[in-house]
C-alpha cells in the first residue's frame, strides 16, 4: 500500500457577511449578499478555482433581533438545502456542506434531502449534523422546553444509523424493515436511488463527551473551536483515539479547526485590516445594568466589551481609562497571568505591546479576549506558517477558514496564502477525483441490506447477552433471589495485607494469578492454563454446582476479570458472564458495596479442560502469517517491546467506551472488520500473557467469530531467542 | 382596474420519463431521467420556452416496488426542495411548484424553504400542499397509523396559517442599511401567537420573500380538501375527464372562493390535459396508439388490484375481463386485434356507451366504417386513464379553448405522455396556435410566479397599514 503524503484539507466557513461581527460593514462588503445567490454561487467558484474541499453552509433554526448589532449575518439565512442545490448547480467539484438537525427533523426527510443533493451535484453533498444547542429553536418547533443534551444525542445517535440505512435501503434489496429503534420506526426503502458517494460525507462538531464520541463513531470531518495549538492538539488527540475505538484509521477521520485568516501582501497591511474591522465593532457602555450583549455565532453570551470587564479579567484597576488610550507599562506589571496572556495574544495578532510603536491600546486587548477560536493575521508566508505549524504538530488535518469579510477575505486567502502552501507541497494543485469523498480519500461505503442488518443487531444482542451482564440486571437478580455467584477478580478478604475489601454484596475475592493460572516460566508463558484439578477444588470452595451461573468482575474494566470468564468456559462452564463496566457500573447505578466475607458451602461442579481451542507457540506464529493474530496489548508495548510478526495491534482497552463499559455492538463490529476480522480469515488472539488477550476474544464472542487464545503470548514467545521479533506501530 | 382579456395559464406536470404508463418505453425517454439534473433543467427550459407559468415538482414520501412496471417514474424521485432550487438556478422566469406535506413536516421548517427557495428564484416559489393520502408514508416516519383526513386537514388548515404569518413576521423594508449600525429594523420583526396545534415563536430565519407568500397550489374534491384550497390556493389542481363534472367543480371552487371574500380570479383552476398533438390527426393517433401499444396487458385471470401492473395509481387490471366488467358486456375470448360489433355498443351500460365516445374522440375509430375499434381499445379505455386530447395543432387547442371558455377551466396542468418530446411538440405546435388567438401570452409580463397569474404581491398582516388596505379593497 502507498501512503501518499498527508495532504492539508480546507473548508470555506460561508457566512455571506463574512464571520468578523462587523465584516458585514466592511466598505467592499455585500449588504444584501445572503440573499444574492449569483454572489454566493461566485465565491463558491472561487473557492472551487482554489481547489477547497468545500464549502460549508450553517445553519440556526431561529432568528434573533438580539444578533443585529453583534453579528447580524447569523441573523438571517437562506435554508441551506436549497442554497446547496443552486450552488451545487454553479459549481462542479467542490463539495457542499449543509447543516442539519435531527432534533427538528425525521431521519426521512434528512436521507432522502441529502440523496438527492448528493445526485444533482454528481457526489458533493455533505451533512453537518448538529443537535441544536440554541435553546431558542426549540420556541419555534412547538415544544414546551429544549431538550437536554442527553435527549439530543439518544436521538442523534439512532438518528444517523437511521439515516444510512436509509441510504442503503434503495440498494441492499427491498425487503425488510429499514430501522427499528427506541426513537424510530422507519419501513423503508428510501424513495430517491443509492447517492453517488454511498453515504455523504458527514461532519460534526462539538466538545462535549456525547458529542465527542457521535464524531468519532460516525463524522469523516470534525470541526474543531480551539483558540490555541495546545488546547487544538489535546482535542485532536482525543478524537482520533475515540476513532480508533470504533476501528477507525487516523486517515478516516479529519480533524479541521476554524481558522480566522486576516492576510494581505504585508504585515503592516494585514494589521491594518484587523483594527479597521475591529474599530467597526461598538463596544458596550461601561456601566449597564441587565443581561449580557448576545454575542457571536451560536447566540453564545461573550463577555462584554468595555474597559470594566477588561479590568476584571486582567486583575488591574482601570477606573478612568478609556478605549483608545495607550496602555502602561505598569498595566503589564501588574497583570494577572491570564493578562499576561492576553498581551501575548494581542502582540501575535497586532505586534503591538505596552513598548512597541505605536503602543497597544485598552481597545486592541478588549479586542483580544473577543475573538472566538484560532486567530491568524500577517503576511501569506507568516499565515502559512501558522498553517504548517498546527498540520506538522497535529494539531489540525486542515482547517475550516473563517472569512472576516466577503469576498476579500476569502479572496485574500485564496490568492496569497494557497499558493504559498501548494508551493510548500502541503496542498493539491488540482482535484483527484469529483466527489468529495474523493477529495477526502474516503472510498464509497458498501451496502448493508436490512435483513443483514436486523439479524445481525438481532444475533449480536442474544450473544452479547451470553457475555455480558448489565448492573441493573445483576442487582434484579440479587433482589429476586436469582444471585449468580459473583467472583470479584483482585479483591481481598478484609484483613489481608493490602488490597480492596469492598466488593459487590456476596461476591467471592479470587486472584487472577492463584485461581486462572498454573505455574509459569519458559516456554509455558508467565500464566500458563492452570492444572486442571486444582482449578476445579477452587471453583467448587466458591460454591459452584454444574449449571451454577456465574458473574466476574473486576475494577479494570474487566481487562483481569476476561481471563477468569475464559479460563471457566475453557474448563466447561458455559453460564458465565462478565459484569459490563465492572464495579464501577456498580457503583454509578448509585448500588452500595460490601465488605468482601462470603464464605459460600462448597459446590459439586465438575470440570475438564479444553472447551474452548487454545494456540500453541508454532500455531500463533502460522496464524499471524496466514489468518489474523490480534495482539491486546496497549499499543506502546506493541511497538516498543515488540510484536509477533504479522500481528495486528488491537489493544483491549479500545473495546470500553468512556464509562469503562464494552463498546456498542455495532462499533465493536466495525473495529474488529477494520483491523482485519473479516469472518472468513481464522483469528487468533494474543498479549502479554493471555490475559487481556481474553477481554478482545470476549468481543469476538459477543460477535459470533470463531477465535483462539495464545495462553502463552508475547511471555512464551520471548523465551525462544530464535523467534523474530518487529518493533514499530505496524504488523511487520 | 383595466380589464384584460383572459389568459390561459399553463403548468408541466414534470415527471422524468412521461405521465403515460408507458412513457419511459417511448424511443426517445432517457431512462435515468428523475436523476440527470441536466436533463431536468433542459426539459424546464423547454417549457420557460413555451412562456409556461409553472414546472411541477410532485411527491410522495414513499416508494412502492410494485409501480415499477406499471409506473417507475412514481417509483422513485429527487427530493423537490433541492430539485426545485435546482431548476431555479437552470431557468429564469417559469414558477417552480414543490410538493411538500403538512402531515411530515413542522411549519417553521417548510415556510423557511418556500421563502428561501423564493429568494432563490426571485420570485418563483411555489407550494403544492397535499396532506398525504398514501398510508405507507406513516411507516416511514415513526408513525403508529396512518391519519385520519380530518387529522391531516385540521393540521393542514392551521399549518397554512402558520406558514403565512411566518412569512409576514418579517415586513417589507425590515432590512436596514449598513449606515445606521443596525442591520435591522427591530420594529419591523414580529413574533407569532401560538396556536392550537402549532406553537411558533417566529420570526422566520429569512426576510420576506420576493413574492411576499409564495403561490399555494391545492388539489383535491372532498370537502375538506376544497375548504382548504378555496380559502387559501391560488390555484387548483383537477383531474376531469369529462366537461360536465369539470364544470361544476369550477362553479363549487369559485362559490367557495367567494364565500372567503376572494373574487373568481383569485384562483384559477387547472384541470389536467395529456395533449397528444402532431401536425395531422393522423399522426397523432399513430402516436397515442403506439404508446398504448407499449402497454402489456395482465392474464386474463389476473384480479383487480393484484396483478402484475397493478398499483394505487391503476388498479385495473389490463384484460378483457375488466373490459366486460366496465363495459357491462361478457367480451371475454375475442382477439385483441379483432374488431368489436356494433351490438356490444347496444348492450353496454351507460359508463360503457360513454367510454365508446370517448374511445372515438381519441382514436377516430368508429364501430362501423374504415377504422375500426378492436378489443384492444376497449381494454385500454376501461383500465387506463389518461386525460387526453389527441389531434392536429388546431384540434388541440379547440380542445382547450372549448374547456377555458365554457367555465371548466383556467387553463391547464399538462401532463406530457412522454418527455421530452410530448412538451417540445406542445411548446411548438399548439403554443402559437393559442397565441395567434388571443388567449395565451406571447411573453411574460412580470418576473415572479404571482405576476404570470395576475396577482398582487399581498402585503404583511403585520404592517401597520395592512387592515387599512384591506377594508379599501
Amino acid at each position: 500500500m502507498t501512503t501518499p503524503k498527508r495532504q492539508l484539507h480546507f473548508g470555506l466557513m460561508f457566512w455571506a457577511g463574512g464571520t468578523h461581527p462587523a465584516g458585514w460593514r466592511w466598505p467592499t462588503s455585500h449588504a444584501d449578499a445572503a440573499f444574492d445567490i449569483e454572489f454566493l454561487q461566485k465565491v463558491t467558484q472561487d473557492a472551487e478555482r482554489a481547489k477547497f474541499d468545500f464549502l460549508f453552509l450553517g445553519d440556526r433554526l431561529a432568528s434573533d433581533p438580539s444578533l443585529q448589532k453583534t453579528n447580524p449575518s447569523q441573523m438571517t439565512r437562506l435554508e441551506p438545502f436549497v442554497s446547496a442545490a443552486s450552488l451545487a448547480a454553479a459549481t462542479s467539484h467542490i463539495g457542499i456542506v449543509v447543516t442539519a438537525n435531527p432534533t427538528y427533523n425525521d431521519p426521512y426527510n434528512v436521507a432522502r434531502q441529502l440523496a438527492s443533493l448528493d445526485h444533482l451535484s454528481k457526489g458533493r453533498a455533505s451533512w453537518n449534523l448538529v443537535t441544536g444547542a440554541d435553546a431558542i429553536a426549540a420556541g419555534n418547533f412547538s415544544r414546551d422546553e429544549h431538550w437536554d443534551t442527553e435527549t439530543r444525542y439518544n436521538r442523534a445517535d439512532e438518528f444517523v444509523a437511521a439515516v444510512r440505512a436509509l441510504w442503503d435501503s434503495s440498494e441492499a434489496g427491498l425487503s425488510g424493515k429499514t430501522h427499528h429503534g427506541a426513537s424510530f420506526d422507519i419501513t423503508g426503502p428510501l424513495s430517491v436511488r443509492r447517492p453517488p458517494q454511498g453515504h455523504p460525507v458527514i461532519l460534526h462538531a462539538g466538545t462535549s463527551d456525547r458529542s465527542r464520541e457521535l464524531g468519532a463513531r460516525d463524522a469523516d470531518v470534525i470541526f474543531a473551536g480551539q483558540g490555541t495549538i495546545e488546547a487544538a492538539k489535546a482535542y485532536y488527540a482525543d478524537i482520533k483515539e475515540r476513532a480508533r475505538k470504533y476501528g477507525r484509521r487516523d486517515h478516516q477521520i479529519q480533524i479541521l479547526p476554524g481558522l480566522t485568516t486576516v492576510v494581505a501582501p504585508t504585515t503592516e497591511e494585514a494589521v491594518a485590516i484587523y483594527d479597521r474591522l475591529n474599530a467597526f465593532l461598538p463596544l458596550d457602555p461601561e456601566a449597564q445594568p441587565g443581561e449580557e450583549a448576545r454575542f457571536g455565532a451560536l447566540g453564545r453570551f461573550g463577555r462584554r466589551r468595555n474597559v470594566a470587564t477588561l479590568a476584571q479579567i486582567i486583575g488591574v484597576d482601570l477606573a478612568g481609562r478609556t478605549p483608545e488610550e495607550f496602555v502602561d507599562a505598569s498595566v503589564y506589571e501588574h497583570a494577572n497571568e491570564e493578562g499576561r496572556r492576553l498581551f501575548d495574544v494581542v502582540e501575535k495578532l497586532t505586534r503591538r505591546t505596552v513598548s512597541s510603536t505605536p503602543r497597544v491600546t485598552y481597545r486592541d486587548l478588549i479586542q483580544g479576549y473577543s475573538n472566538l477560536g484560532a486567530v491568524v493575521v500577517g503576511n501569506p508566508e507568516e499565515v502559512a506558517d501558522f498553517i504548517e505549524l498546527w498540520f506538522n504538530e497535529r494539531a489540525a488535518d486542515g482547517f475550516n477558514i473563517f472569512p472576516t469579510h466577503i469576498p476579500d477575505a476569502a479572496t485574500a486567502f485564496f490568492e496569497l496564502v494557497v499558493p504559498v502552501l501548494q508551493r510548500r507541497g502541503l496542498f493539491r494543485t488540482e482535484y483527484t477525483g469529483a466527489t468529495f469523498r474523493d477529495h477526502l480519500g474516503l472510498p464509497v461505503p458498501a451496502p448493508r441490506s436490512p435483513e443483514i442488518r436486523v439479524s445481525e443487531s438481532h444475533a449480536d444482542e442474544a450473544r452479547r447477552a451470553t457475555v455480558l451482564i448489565g448492573a441493573q440486571e445483576l442487582h434484579e437478580a440479587i433482589s429476586a433471589g436469582r444471585a449468580p455467584v459473583i467472583l470479584d477478580v483482585g479483591g481481598v478478604r478484609p484483613g489481608s495485607a493490602e488490597g480492596r475489601t469492598d466488593g459487590i454484596p456476596a461476591a467471592i475475592p479470587v486472584d487472577l494469578g492463584r485461581d486462572f493460572a498454573g505455574l509459569g516460566g519458559g516456554d509455558r508463558g508467565a500464566r500458563p492454563l492452570p492444572d486442571i484439578d486444582a482449578l476445579e477444588e477452587a471453583v467448587r470452595s466458591w460454591g459452584i454446582d454444574d449449571g451454577t451461573p456465574v458473574v466476574l468482575y473486576d475494577d479494570k474494566g474487566n481487562l483481569q476479570a476476561a481471563r477468569g470468564w475464559w479460563v471457566l468456559r475453557w474448563a466447561g462452564l458455559t453460564n458465565v458472564r462478565l459484569l459490563d463496566g465492572g464495579l464501577k457500573a456498580w457503583t454509578d447505578a448509585g448500588f452500595e458495596l460490601e465488605a468482601l466475607t462470603s464464605q459460600p458451602p462448597a459446590g459439586s461442579v465438575r470440570l475438564s479442560e479444553g472447551h474452548l481451542p487454545t494456540l500453541d507457540t508454532e500455531a500463533a506464529g502460522r496464524r499471524a502469517r496466514e489468518g489474523v493474530l490480534l495482539d491486546a496489548r496497549d499499543a506502546q508495548a506493541y511497538g516498543s517491546d515488540g510484536h509477533i510478526p504479522g500481528a495486528v495491534s488491537a489493544p483491549a482497552r479500545g473495546n470500553l467506551a468512556a464509562d469503562g463499559r464494552f463498546l456498542p455492538t455495532e462499533a465493536l463490529r466495525t473495529r474488529f472488520a477494520a483491523l482485519g476480522v473479516d469472518g472468513r480469515k481464522p483469528v487468533g488472539v494474543s498479549c502479554g500473557s493471555g490475559v487481556s488477550a481474553a477481554h478482545d476474544l470476549a468481543v469476538l464472542t459477543i460477535l459470533g467469530i470463531d477465535v483462539e487464545l495464545y495462553v502463552g503470548s508475547w511471555s512464551a514467545w520471548t523465551s525462544d531467542p530464535s523467534l523474530p521479533r518487529v518493533t514499530g506501530a505496524l504488523p511487520s | 382596474m383595466t380589464t384584460q382579456k383572459r389568459q390561459l395559464h399553463l403548468g408541466l406536470m414534470f415527471w422524468g420519463t412521461g405521465t403515460h404508463p408507458s412513457g419511459w418505453r417511448w424511443p426517445d425517454a432517457k431512462a435515468d431521467a428523475a436523476y440527470d439534473i441536466d436533463y431536468l433543467q433542459k426539459v424546464t427550459r423547454i417549457a420557460e420556452q413555451g412562456k409556461f407559468d409553472f414546472v411541477f415538482l410532485g411527491d410522495k414520501l414513499a416508494t412502492d416496488p410494485s409501480l415499477q412496471r406499471s409506473n417507475p417514474a412514481q417509483m422513485s424521485r429527487l427530493e423537490p426542495f433541492v430539485a426545485g432550487a435546482s431548476l431555479a438556478a437552470g431557468t429564469s422566469q417559469i414558477g417552480i411548484v414543490v410538493t411538500a406535506n403538512p402531515t411530515y413536516y413542522d411549519p417553521y421548517t417548510i415556510a423557511r424553504f418556500f421563502a428561501s427557495l423564493d429568494h432563490l428564484s426571485k420570485g418563483r416559489a411555489s407550494w403544492n400542499i397535499v396532506t398525504g393520502a398514501d398510508p405507507d408514508a406513516a411507516g416511514n416516519f415513526s408513525r403508529d397509523e396512518h391519519w385520519t383526513a380530518d387529522r391531516r386537514y385540521d393540521r393542514a388548515d392551521e399549518f397554512v396559517a402558520t406558514v403565512k404569518d411566518l412569512w409576514d413576521s418579517w415586513e417589507d423594508g425590515a432590512r436596514g442599511a449598513a449606515e445606521n449600525e443596525a442591520a435591522f429594523d427591530p420594529a419591523r420583526i414580529h413574533r407569532l401567537e401560538p396556536g392550537t396545534v402549532f406553537s411558533v415563536a417566529g420570526p422566520l430565519d429569512a426576510p420576506r420573500s420576493p413574492q411576499g407568500h409564495p403561490v399555494i397550489l391545492h388539489a383535491g374534491t372532498s370537502e375538506r380538501s376544497r375548504e382548504l384550497g378555496a380559502r387559501d390556493a391560488d390555484a387548483i389542481f383537477t383531474s376531469h375527464v369529462f366537461i360536465e363534472p369539470a364544470r361544476a367543480y369550477y362553479a363549487d371552487i369559485k362559490a367557495r372562493a367567494r364565500r372567503y371574500g376572494r373574487s373568481a380570479e383569485d384562483i384559477a383552476i387547472l384541470p389536467s390535459l395529456t395533449p397528444i398533438v402532431a401536425p395531422s390527426t393522423e399522426e397523432a393517433v399513430a402516436i397515442f396508439d403506439r404508446l398504448n401499444s407499449f402497454l402489456a396487458f395482465d392474464p386474463e385471470d389476473a384480479i383487480d388490484g393484484q396483478g402484475v401492473f397493478g398499483n394505487r395509481g391503476s388498479a385495473r387490471s389490463r384484460n378483457l375481463a375488466t373490459a366486460s366488467k366496465v363495459f357491462g358486456v361478457d367480451v371475454t375470448g375475442h382477439a385483441h386485434d379483432d374488431f368489436v360489433p356494433p351490438g356490444t355498443y347496444e348492450a353496454a351500460n351507460d359508463d360503457g356507451r360513454r367510454l365508446f365516445g370517448e374511445i372515438t374522440r381519441l382514436t377516430r375509430r368508429r364501430l362501423e366504417g374504415g377504422a375500426r375499434i378492436t378489443y384492444r381499445d376497449l381494454v385500454i379505455a376501461a383500465s387506463v386513464h389518461v386525460p387526453a386530447v389527441v389531434g392536429n395543432p388546431v384540434e388541440v387547442a379547440d380542445h382547450i379553448q372549448h374547456w377555458f371558455d365554457n367555465g371548466a377551466a383556467d387553463g391547464f396542468n399538462l401532463f406530457p405522455a412522454y418527455v421530452p418530446g410530448a412538451v417540445q411538440s406542445f411548446v411548438d405546435l399548439v403554443v402559437p396556435e393559442l397565441q395567434r388567438r388571443g388567449i395565451y401570452r406571447t411573453d411574460y409580463s412580470g418576473p415572479t410566479f404571482r405576476d404570470h397569474l395576475g396577482l398582487p404581491r399581498p402585503a404583511s398582516r403585520f404592517a401597520p397599514d395592512y387592515t387599512e388596505k384591506r377594508k379599501q379593497a
